[in-house]
């Protein structure tokens, strides 16, 4: 610390070589708390949940007892577990293309010349600022089966059964998909949006020369300039449609008939209202495996689609 | 020409305005029954506003029938310690592993990406359990102490100050500013804008959190808006005017925030680092 | 130097932070150890029981008194909603949190002593005072021959009827002694239905709780939820004809809520009061809310009860849906006889001020069954009815309420989660009843094996 601090005339007299040390030595104290905080609520977490995954633990007297890879047994046999993965890929099926072809369409929208773009941007980013409780208390009432002004609107224009969403297990848990991509689909608006105006004029005035048609502009040069943000949010929307959790909890509690109990809210129910902590674990354990396949099978194919300038 | 031109563009934009207000409809009819009686929430014909019988009793009654106050006070409370320390740590961070650079940061970085995948939920048993021990649980830092540490911001910091000009630092230390120094002189009024939007995402996602309070605390007096509107909602069954009433509440000081800073939000957006 | 200085600055910050943190919780956490260390000094116990019972005005007004009886033992209540009650529980004990004495229902605290959390009263109790099998009138032990739960009071199910309801619909009232048959019960419900009016009137009303669907079965068969081997019985003949009675007065008949509008609408007990309702099968909580609650649910209609509908075969019979709510002591607590005396006294003398009947045969009942029959009087309830239906009566015949023996968390959460389908008409009864078996019975068997 002294030296790295002895600030100054060092510098100024140093060479190269030592302005790097001397950086490098920075950086790590700059790093610190961020490597602490790391440690302390991150990563011996990490290794408390993969101990309880292993152990059969009594947690008002401390008692443990090693079961290996018993949990994992038990969670690859267990119906239900399948029932969750089956559950979490159906909703992440919906919300993530949803979300990412939403948020490029709205982006596009407030790309393009129009008038009141400040209102409309407004409209759009608004789910995603809102808070999600709030709003979850809403979309309950919203779309309340017999009386909520969807299906009232719906009923006035003569469809005679209209669907009884959070509690029809065909319905809840695309319902609930949808209500995901409405709330955060404003964050990918921005950064979509961001993205586009990044997009020099120059581009299109060249290609409009060549006589290239607006389909063939956007493939061609928006789709491959915007990429990198593309794929910055198809991994957000990945990670965010595998840990969603905050519908299921408040609109559904995983019901009707399990059909909206993804992986989270599986793991939430083993652990808290089941009380078995070490098969939670294992659910946990699988899900982080699982999130870290998906995020490598994008990151390996990203070199297929992702153009970097 | 101009003439046609100039209606199409105009239609066109009514249309993206009516796609905006579509897109909102749950939050207008928040709105609409907040000022309703309850024998109205479900009118047919709808009415937006009663406009001569509006009903602001859901309000006073939610003011003074519930610990809003006290929620708000909280909210605000975790939402701002937990931002500060947020973007101290990660401006911190992200200019060590982003342009200082040291020993193994490379590879100590990547084992911070992959924190980024491990879903909350896992974590929060373990963290409860150590909470217990060092006596934190049924407190606020038992929510703030979690949120300091955010890895994706400190992502979005490195890559900022992956692309800093050395120039602007080195001209710092020529001028006899040691490292910290030449940090905060030169680099963090630099950062300002990212900051900016590191600091409004944070608030929002923070502001949000329900899972944390429902297992971290159980005195009501320090609950957040989103547990405490949660508790009503059990308390109260079918209030739906009330409910909204809540709802709007919950969701004004939010709005606030983002409306006074939007413009600034989606420019630092579009000029910094942030998009990925 | 500079830089320095502000490096300094902001680690102390940090420091500082966490050190408040760490001060300002640790104070309660050393004051419940200090007070278990030193011998006759002040003890705190954490009494961990829902908010519907712990926020009222009535538990405040015990604390005051209980605290003025025992200065030496101070009470620190977590009061949590029922809805959030089991995780919460769980949280606690898991967390290794020193919680002292638990309030739950049949259901949870069965859940609680399958999950091993809680200790054998036996011993404690003769320390307190207490003779476990004789003070609690017919009350027997738990589990291996063991005492878990202090019992608090014992449910007792009634028949509700809103007297306004039946005169517009000009259907005369129920018998008070005579109980109706299930089918009769579905007939009337039918006519005091109106849909058509501003507001809907149900003929009856009804919870998203286990037994509105298959507690009539329960009275069928005795409340045989297990096989003699332990397994789910849920898909018996007597069950599936219980929930098809109530599918017939829900979908077929229409007087009972769509079971989709209940669910999304959070429909609680609560909402029996707003006046559009015929009929409720309710226990003696209804009654309290009824005789205490009036400025909260205010009403412009007379309230009546008559026992409880049973079964064809059973018609004439008095019958209940016995559940018995009691409170408990962690394995790990500390303080189990203080504990032990704070249940005495919550059962004596709080639950007795909110209007229940408590299971603790050393209060006398006569004077509160005078003080609700008094309390109901502007509902032309009398004494006798009041007598006869809330605990007095020796010849009532109890059933299980609810399956409480094998994994009984898992068997309610289970069987609501999956009934809806069929009242939705997403299911066949018998598909529903099945995937009800099998996924509980696979818990059992998990559970068997811990």
């Amino acid at each position: 610390m002294e030296t790295a601090f002895n600030e100054g005339k060092r510098v100024r007299r140093g060479r190269a070589y030592s302005l790097e040390r001397l950086e490098r030595r920075a950086g790590l104290l700059f790093a610190l708390p961020a490597l602490v905080g790391f440690l302390l609520f991150v990563f011996v977490p990490m290794i408390c949940v993969l101990l309880l995954s292993l152990y059969k633990v009594d947690l008002m007297t401390y008692t443990f007892e090693f079961k290996g890879f018993g949990f994992y047994d038990k969670m690859l046999g267990d119906p239900d577990f399948w029932k969750s993965v089956r559950n979490t890929l159906t909703y992440m099926a919906i919300y993530v293309p949803l979300t990412l072809l939403l948020g490029l369409g709205m982006a596009l929208v407030l790309n393009g010349k129009m008038r009141a773009r400040g209102v409309v941007r407004t409209f759009f980013i608004i789910p995603y600022i809102t808070t999600y409780v709030a709003t979850l208390v809403v979309w309950n009432v919203f779309l309340h089966p017999t009386e909520g002004p969807v299906n009232s609107l719906l009923m006035s224009l003569g469809v005679e059964r209209p669907p009884q969403y959070m509690v029809d297990k065909h319905w809840a848990l695309p319902m609930l998909a949808l209500i995901g991509s409405w709330k955060d689909v404003g964050y990918h608006c921005i950064l979509f949006l961001a993205a586009l105006q990044g997009v020099s004029k120059d581009y299109y005035e060249a290609a409009e020369i060549d006589g290239a048609g607006r389909l063939q502009r956007f493939k061609h040069i928006t789709f491959p300039l915007i990429s990198p943000t593309s794929f910055f949010l198809l991994l957000i929307t990945i990670i965010g449609g595998l840990q969603a959790f905050y519908q299921m909890a408040l609109l559904t509690k995983g019901g009707p008939a399990f059909s909206t109990t993804t992986m989270t809210y599986h793991i939430y129910r083993s652990a808290f209202e089941f009380y078995n902590f070490s098969y939670a674990s294992a659910v946990g354990m699988f899900l982080f495996l699982l999130t870290l396949v998906l995020i490598a099978v994008n990151w390996f194919a990203q070199k297929k689609w992702v153009f970097y300038q | 020409m101009p003439l046609g031109s100039n209606i199409r563009y105009t239609v066109r934009s009514v249309v993206y305005l009516l796609v905006g207000l579509v897109f909102i409809t749950p939050l207008l009819w928040m709105i609409s029954t907040s000022l309703k009686f309850e024998h109205q929430v479900f009118e047919r014909p709808f009415v937006f506003i009663h406009w001569d019988a509006v009903n602001w009793n859901n309000y006073s009654h939610v003011l003074t029938g519930t610990d809003f106050p006290v929620w708000l006070w909280n909210s605000v409370f975790v939402v701002i310690v937990s931002v500060v320390f947020r973007l101290l740590l990660s401006a911190l961070g992200g200019y060590a592993f982003g342009f200082l650079k040291f020993r193994y940061s490379d590879g100590i970085f990547f084992a911070f990406l992959a924190a980024m995948f491990i879903p909350y939920q896992l974590t929060l048993l373990p963290q409860f359990i150590s909470f217990r021990f060092i006596g934190l649980l049924d407190s606020h830092w038992a929510l703030i102490l979690p949120n300091i540490v955010d890895v994706l911001s400190i992502f979005l910091m490195r890559q900022f100050f992956l692309s800093f000009p050395k120039e602007l630092v080195h001209a710092a230390y020529l001028e006899g500013s040691g490292v910290f120094r030449s940090f905060v002189r030169v680099a963090l009024p630099l950062a300002a804008t990212p900051l900016l939007t590191l600091g409004l995402l944070s608030f929002f996602m923070i502001w949000d959190q329900y899972f944390q309070p429902l297992i971290f605390l159980h005195s009501k007096e320090l609950y957040t808006i989103p547990i405490g509107l949660q508790s009503f909602q059990t308390q109260f069954g079918k209030q739906y005017a009330m409910q909204m009433a809540l709802a709007c509440l919950a969701i004004i000081p939010v709005l606030g925030v983002f409306l006074a800073l939007q413009k600034r939000f989606v420019e630092s957006i579009v000029s910094s680092g942030l998009k990925g | 130097m500079n830089g320095k200085w502000s490096l300094l600055a902001v680690t102390a910050m940090m420091a500082f932070t966490l050190t408040a943190c760490g001060g300002k919780s640790g104070e309660p956490a050393s004051q419940t150890s200090g007070g278990s260390e030193a011998q006759g000094e002040t003890v705190t116990l954490k009494f961990l029981n829902i908010s519907e019972y712990l926020d009222s005005a009535e538990f405040k007004a015990f604390l005051e008194r209980f605290e003025a009886k025992y200065p030496n033992i101070k009470v620190d209540p977590v009061s949590v909603p029922h809805e959030q009650y089991i995780n919460k529980r769980n949280i606690m004990l898991a967390s290794g949190e020193q919680v002292d004495l638990i309030w739950g229902n049949g259901v949870e605290q069965f859940d609680a002593i399958n999950k091993n959390f809680l200790m054998p009263l036996d011993d404690v109790a003769k320390e307190a005072d207490i003779d476990m099998s004789a003070d609690f009138g017919d009350f027997k032990p738990d589990k291996d021959g063991k005492y878990y739960r202090f019992p608090i009071q014992q449910n007792n199910w009634m028949l509700y009827y809103n007297k306004k309801v039946f005169d517009d619909a000009g259907v005369p009232y129920p018998d008070p002694k005579v109980p109706m048959t299930w089918d009769e019960m579905a007939e009337v419900a039918q006519k005091l239905t109106n849909l058509s009016g501003k507001d809907k009137v149900y003929g009856m009303f009804y919870n998203n709780w286990g037994m509105y669907f298959y507690g009539y079965g329960s009275q069928l068969n005795n409340g045989k939820f297990y096989t003699d081997d332990g397994k789910v019985n849920i898909d018996a003949p007597e069950f599936k004809r219980s929930l098809e009675w109530m599918n017939d007065v829900m979908n077929v008949r229409k007087a009972a809520m769509p079971i989709a509008e209940l669910i999304q609408n959070n429909t609680d007990f609560l909402s029996y009061w707003n006046g559009n309702y015929g009929m409720v099968v309710g226990a003696q909580w209804y009654a309290q809310l009824a005789a205490t609650k009036k400025e909260q649910f205010p009403r412009d209609w007379k309230a009546g009860i008559a026992p409880m509908p049973v079964p064809a075969e059973m018609a004439g019979k008095h019958m209940n849906w016995s559940s018995i709510d009691s409170l408990a002591i962690p394995k790990n607590a500390k303080h189990p006889k203080e504990s032990l005396i704070l249940a005495k006294e919550y059962v004596s003398d709080y639950t007795l001020s909110t209007g229940a009947l408590p299971m603790y045969t050393k209060v006398t009942k006569d004077k509160y069954f005078e003080n609700l029959a008094d309390a109901l009087k502007d509902d032309d309830i009398t004494l006798e009815q009041v007598t006869y239906l809330f605990g007095g009566d020796p010849d009532v015949v109890n059933v299980e309420e609810k399956p409480v023996l094998g994994a009984p968390q898992e068997y309610e959460s289970t069987f609501l989660d999956l009934i809806s389908q069929y009242y939705t008409g997403a299911e066949t009864v018998d598909a529903v009843l099945e995937q009800v078996k099998v996924k509980v019975d696979n818990a059992i068997e998990e559970q068997s094996k811990q």
